[in-house]
């Protein structure tokens, strides 16, 4: 047994310092708002911890990927998940997770409720049934009170899709608006170019719909058929992301996109080139977190 | 001669026929001959002065390639299926293949086109990865059956041909009709490994669930894509292989928590033997995983012995019954040429190496007692080191990459790898009892596990660690082996 103690000595104390460091690293960062745009290869998922810890998870990406980084980027204990929104239920936004679903307990999902003909969409909906999950489907002027001061506001879609089988999933896509003090996040999902006029057109009716926001995360990939002018122009982002895979299949994003998003951005961030891109907020100054 | 040797020139000699077999297609009339030049050898030589023995050998090796080509040509005739449109019936034979975004399904495929056939055979199909399918679900598939293609550099159909695979089938549409079909023993064993895995993603976040799953069953499949070429770049990819070597640090751990108890070593090498045979039922029982364990053991049995000649028999033996069992692995299954490459660094060149270095005394620092207890830092390094010097030029051949930096992250992580796995097993195995317990013994794995991966990424990911050097590179290597060999045979001499 004295071999073992012997062993203890050294490696109690290495181990606690550990510990502590760990902890203090991460309460540090919990003080802040931070939004991670994970690289999971062709697909979305964006990662929301706002301050005091509650944590949201818009879109899985098209694999398990995503439970990776979901492992690294939350403490080793935590196995839960507040809020889940799943924008629409093409695999590159909802195959992930299928395997969230799996590991993490999660508080309540929000969808547009739109009807898939796939059988991934049926799983989907038996997964949230048997575990008893409870479901929200998105309205725009709903408002979702994320604590910590932190608010994300849904924008799209404007009606009822449930049940319906569309034949564009992209048009009950959900778009939601992060606020947290003086900063935002605009995350389109997969939004198309009718559902830029639509909330272009709503905006000066109705307060609610404010468009102009610091970051904006690039609808579909950054494929042509999103992020028209005028709408770049009328949210002018100071950064713009796009969730988007290494040498993908689409050819996404497309050139066209990325020249209208630079007269407009200063600064275009790509997860197949920078990898996750962590953005940090302290309710006043925008940066970019070291990952 | 003695009749050890004798006994070990014959299996020797079985093996190489079974090599002859799998490079060259050997026509039966060649064998046939063989056969009777080896009697007339044998009768020829006469009995009295042994030299007979040339005759006996030469018969099992043509023995070797005889059952090289009996397995070869006995394959199911699908001629008449290949490239039509058809619906089959089948059930699902082992547990998925998971991809990132597909699963592949070893499908035993017993009608087609809604009437039985008389020889079931078996097509590997491609689906997308959801709905999920398990072992055990009856399917019915509506598509089209291709013969397998080789790639530019890889031999795909000799691969698929070991698992007896003949034809495959892409993204056809599947429909499920029944669950739990097929033996019940292989079921329950389905069940165990399922649950075991389970229990792990339980009480560890990903990638670490994921890798522990890799270091405990060589399951690579969910390993995040960065991690596995990390891995590779490190030089450490050989932790996440199924093999002998793997299966002996699970044992060694239960040998050591054993001594710790003052338990004798005659029965915490029977009780450790036991552990490893539970661990093979707690990862499913695989082929690979038998084969791994058989070779564990023999390990850990040299090791009890202290001697190293016994168990040279042993060794060639297990060998021998597993490619007779199957001679395609000898040539086409990475996991068993590893694996026994790795049991031979371990057997022989260990000790070897140990006694090197204490005669150059005060090069490590010995002790004695974490020696004794078979997890020193000292005994892992110089088995590993013996282990890798033995696979180097397998994995040259496979990956045509040569990691520069793996020696050091191998030190780095060696150590530390049997509490994982140790540690990782003993998690897994109480969560069947309490998941909060469990979940305990998962904090204390994740640090062992958080360092690693942070070794292994900090290490892959420095610029220029590893070398693209192409299949060439092996050539020198095993003209540096064979003189190395030769000298150290002369010298013994």
């Amino acid at each position: 047994m004295t071999g073992v103690l012997k062993k203890a000595k050294w490696l109690l104390p290495i181990a606690v310092v550990a510990i502590i460091w760990y902890a203090d690293f991460y309460f540090e960062s919990r003080q802040n708002l931070l939004v991670t745009f994970f690289d999971i290869g062709q697909g979305d998922a964006v990662f929301i911890e706002v301050p005091g810890g509650n944590q949201v998870l818009i879109d899985g990406g098209p694999s398990e990927r995503i439970l990776s980084k979901l492992g690294r980027a939350m403490p080793f204990w935590d196995r839960s998940l507040d809020l889940l929104i799943l924008t629409h239920p093409h695999a590159d936004h909802l195959d992930g997770l299928f395997e969230v679903l799996k590991k993490y307990e999660v508080g309540m999902v929000l969808e547009s409720g739109a009807n898939h003909s796939l059988a991934e969409y049926k799983e989907w909906q038996e997964m949230l049934i048997k575990k008893n999950i409870h479901t929200v489907y998105a309205r725009a002027g709903q408002k979702i009170v994320l604590g910590g001061g932190a608010e994300l506001d849904v924008y799209y879609p404007f009606r009822n899709f449930t049940g319906e089988s569309l034949k564009n999933q992209h048009d009950a896509n959900v778009v939601a608006r992060l606020k947290y003090g003086k900063n935002s996040v605009l995350l389109t999902g997969d939004a198309e170019k009718s559902a830029e006029y639509r909330l272009l057109w709503e905006a000066p009716k109705n307060p609610f719909f404010v468009l102009r926001s610091d970051v904006l995360k690039v609808g579909h990939h950054g494929s042509k058929t999103s992020s028209s002018g005028d709408f770049l122009k009328t949210v002018s982002p100071r950064w713009a992301v796009i969730s988007v895979g290494d040498k993908n299949r689409y050819g996404h994003p497309h050139q066209e996109v990325l020249d209208r998003l630079s007269a407009v951005v200063s600064k275009i961030f790509r997860t197949d080139i920078d990898g996750d891109i962590k953005i940090e907020s302290d309710g006043k100054n925008l940066v970019l977190a070291p990952r | 001669m003695s009749k050890s040797r004798l006994f070990l020139y014959i299996l020797s000699s079985f093996i190489a026929g079974v090599a002859t077999g799998s490079f060259r297609e050997i026509p039966i009339s060649v064998i046939w001959t063989g056969f009777i030049a080896g009697l007339a050898l044998a009768a020829a030589r006469g009995f009295k002065n042994k030299k007979w023995v040339w005759g006996v050998l030469l018969i099992v090796f043509f023995i070797g390639i005889f059952r090289f080509e009996q397995v070869a040509q006995d394959r199911p005739d699908l001629v008449r299926w290949l490239g039509r449109d058809l619906y089959f019936t089948g059930v699902i034979w082992q547990d998925p293949d998971l991809a990132e975004t597909s699963q592949r399904l070893k499908v035993k495929i017993s009608s087609v086109g809604g009437v039985k056939i008389s020889q079931p055979f078996f097509v590997l199909v491609t689906l997308r990865k959801y709905p999920a399918y398990k072992f055990g679900d009856e399917v019915k598939i509506n598509g089209r059956l291709k013969e397998p293609e080789n790639y530019e550099d890889f031999d795909y159909r000799e691969y698929l041909a070991k698992e007896d695979v003949f034809a495959t089938s892409f993204f056809p549409q599947a429909e499920k009709l029944g669950e739990r079909k097929g033996g019940y023993i292989k079921l329950g064993l389905a069940d165990v490994k399922n649950s075991f895995e389970n229990k792990i993603g339980q009480i560890l976040p990903e990638p670490y669930a994921a890798y522990l799953k890799g270091l405990l069953l060589g399951e690579k499949k969910s390993l995040p894509p960065d991690l596995i070429e990390n891995l590779q770049k490190s030089g450490t990819s050989h932790l996440v292989v199924l093999s002998g070597y793997n299966i002996t640090l699970v044992g060694r751990f239960f040998l050591f928590l054993l001594s710790l108890a003052l338990v004798p070593f005659f029965i915490s090498f029977w009780i450790a033997t036991s552990g490893i045979i539970l661990f093979v039922l707690a990862t499913g029982a695989s082929a690979s995983a038998v084969r791994a364990a058989i070779m564990g053991i023999l390990v850990l049995l040299a090791q009890k012995e202290g001697r190293v000649y016994g168990i040279t028999n042993a060794l060639v033996l297990a060998a021998s019954l597993m490619v007779w069992q199957n001679p395609r692995i000898l040539r086409f299954d990475a996991g068993f040429q590893l694996s026994f490459l790795a049991t031979i660094g371990l057997v022989y060149l260990a000790p070897r190496l140990e006694n090197f270095i204490d005669q150059k005394k005060n090069l490590f620092i010995s002790s004695k007692k974490s020696a004794e207890s078979g997890l020193g830092l000292k005994k892992i390094l110089l088995e590993t080191v013996s282990a890798q010097i033995m696979v180097l030029p397998l994995l040259i051949f496979l990956f045509g990459r040569v990691s520069l930096i793996s020696p050091l992250t191998n030190m780095l992580i060696l150590a530390t790898v049997p509490y994982a796995m140790g540690i990782g097993f003993i998690g897994g195995l109480t969560g069947f009892i309490s998941i909060i317990l469990a979940q305990i013994i998962g904090w204390l794995v994740w640090i062992i596990l958080a360092y690693q991966i942070k070794v292994v990424e900090i290490f892959g990911g420095l610029p220029g660690v590893s070398l693209e050097l192409g299949r060439w590179a092996i050539m020198p290597v095993i003209i540096l082996y064979v003189s190395v060999f030769v000298y150290w045979f002369r010298r013994q001499r």
